[in-house]
């Protein structure tokens, strides 16, 4: 079982203020957890001071669990003294990978959805989870290419990656819909592949449409595209953890909470309709 | 292409412009996919050089900036897990640009001095308060070290003074030839630097868990013609910058 935090959002600098001074209405804040791998300084003070008062779950970009790189051992020990401090409910990172030949591209890359990677992956995810001590999610990634080696599809690779290692999955609404989009898939068959006791959290966020494609930029509002889809997400996934990713033209702190609210509008009923989820033991 | 080590090398590649030719079993859809990548692995780690260096962006402008930036990643593609340090080795990667102003590279190293100082880590800072405290025959034996957040800063040109200019939005001129120490260092949120005077700047290399006698010492092998003054002018304007930490474990 995964904590049940209800509506959170990403804690971003323009915010810091607001939030510590405040009392928003927020249940929980995510934060990106390389931004806080650093000895001191602003970043530190502020996460003790959320921490003190909220729950807080650390979001990775840079484990690159794909990849056909050695996982980084020095990027784990940080990871590990990061999560004895703040004590997150939840702990994530992407199903992708974004370094190469010892270069970090910072960006999250997609995999080919082959048996091969699928082992891959497998054996890496428990790697981490036996160096943490403790179980972790994977998201699904936004992509714009597929590799045509890949003779999985993604959902499914997702879900046995959770069944065989055992982690979670962070289900990004924004993310299926982007993909699906992008490459002609059905994003409510995907969401119908994705087993509902190994999803932990929910990710929205909003996109740009180029009209060839659309584009994950988190800068805008979540789309009512999306938004018709985090319902029918809800009501397969209910009570599961939600939050709003913004990265780019971050609005004022209120009208982030306001769209927050939106999700808990939508979000709330399915909790209290919700049968209890059937438990997953712990790694 | 189907092993997963061929496709990621292969994919890099591609994405970070080491290759052009997409060949035929990769991908399938649209190649030009490809270029979204592409795109988006420069703009983000230019997005985060743009916010490290802004003085470096207003001498150089939009577009340098941009072409510098993306001949900077082929040539040092980041290697840490941490996109702050995607910037890191910019100052020295100047030094090599003979085609840039000279004083490029130690103006993107005092830069990278400030952005580093304001994530070093925290640490209680000594006061007038605490040193009045000492008895008389502890100071002597009394050790002292810069904050951790803080740096030495060894430039040939008058970066700081151009620093200042850029900030104050006055025309920008190329600074003056003349090596120079400059201390960078925070205190709370806010990150400062001052350029060292020539001896304080001898003495300032010493600060490094060396004693109050250490620093006098050093303060007369120079030319100060009242030593121990300046002695005590050095500490109090250090104690004052809230730029010093004890090292003594004694009370």
């Amino acid at each position: 079982m995964f904590p049940r935090l209800g509506f959170g959002l990403g804690l971003r600098p323009k915010h810091y203020q607001d939030v510590v001074s405040g009392a928003p209405r927020v249940d929980w804040w995510e934060v990106i957890s390389e931004n806080f791998m650093v000895a001191g300084g602003n970043p530190r003070r502020v996460l003790r001071a959320v921490r003190e008062r909220w729950p807080v779950v650390l979001h990775g970009v840079s484990l690159s669990i794909g990849s056909s790189d050695p996982l980084d051992e020095a990027y784990l020990t940080r990871l590990a003294t990061l999560i004895s401090e703040v004590e997150p409910a939840i702990v994530s990172d992407h199903l992708c990978w974004s370094s190469f030949g010892g270069h970090s591209a910072h960006d999250l890359w997609p995999l080919p959805y082959t048996e091969q990677s699928l082992a891959h992956v497998v054996s890496r995810v428990q790697h981490v989870q036996d160096r943490l001590g403790r179980r972790i999610l994977l998201e699904n990634p936004s992509s714009y290419v597929v590799f045509a080696a890949s003779e999985i599809a993604e959902a499914e690779f997702l879900a046995e990656v959770a069944r065989r290692a055992d982690c979670g999955i962070l289900l990004d609404v924004n993310n299926v819909f982007v993909s699906a989009t992008n490459h002609g898939w059905d994003a409510r068959a995907y969401l119908a592949a994705i087993p509902a006791e190994r999803v932990g959290q929910i990710h929205l966020a909003g996109h740009t449409d180029h009209a060839t494609h659309l584009l994950d930029t988190h800068d805008q509002p979540i789309s009512d595209a999306v938004w018709e889809l985090y319902a029918t997400a809800v009501a397969r996934f209910s009570g599961v953890a939600t939050m709003i990713e913004r990265d780019d033209h971050i609005p004022p702190l209120p009208e982030l909470v306001s769209e927050l609210d939106r999700a808990r509008s939508i979000g709330a009923p399915a909790l209290e309709l919700r049968q209890p989820a059937r438990a997953v033991s712990n790694a | 292409m189907r092993d997963l080590g061929a496709i990621q090398r292969r994919f890099y590649e591609l994405v970070t412009g080491d290759a052009v030719a997409i060949e035929p079993g990769l991908l399938v859809g649209p190649p030009e996919r490809l270029a979204i990548y592409a795109r988006m692995y420069v703009d983000r780690l230019h997005g985060v050089l743009w916010d490290d260096y802004p003085k470096l962006v207003a001498v150089l402008g939009s577009d340098g900036f941009r072409d510098l930036v993306e001949r900077y990643l082929r040539a040092c593609p980041p290697t840490s897990f941490t996109v702050g340090d995607a910037g890191g080795a910019l100052p020295a990667y100047l030094a090599t640009r003979e085609d840039l102003p000279p004083w490029a590279a130690d103006l993107a190293r005092l830069e990278r001095a400030r952005v580093d100082v304001f994530d070093a880590a925290d640490a209680p800072v000594l006061s007038r308060d605490d040193m009045a405290t000492l008895a008389p025959e502890a100071w002597v034996g009394f050790s002292i070290a810069w904050v951790p957040a803080s740096a030495i800063v060894h430039v040939g040109w008058a970066v700081d003074e151009l620093w200042s200019g850029i900030e104050e939005e006055t025309p920008i001129e190329a600074p003056a030839n003349g090596a120079r120490a400059i201390l960078v260092w925070r205190r709370a949120l806010t990150v400062f630097h001052r350029t060292l005077d020539p001896d304080e700047a001898t003495v300032a290399e010493l600060v490094r868990g060396c004693t109050i006698a250490e620093v006098c010492a050093a303060i007369d092998a120079t030319d100060a013609v009242a030593p121990a003054e300046r002695a005590v002018g050095l500490l109090t304007r250090w104690l004052d910058a809230e730029a010093l930490a004890s090292t003594s474990t004694a009370s």
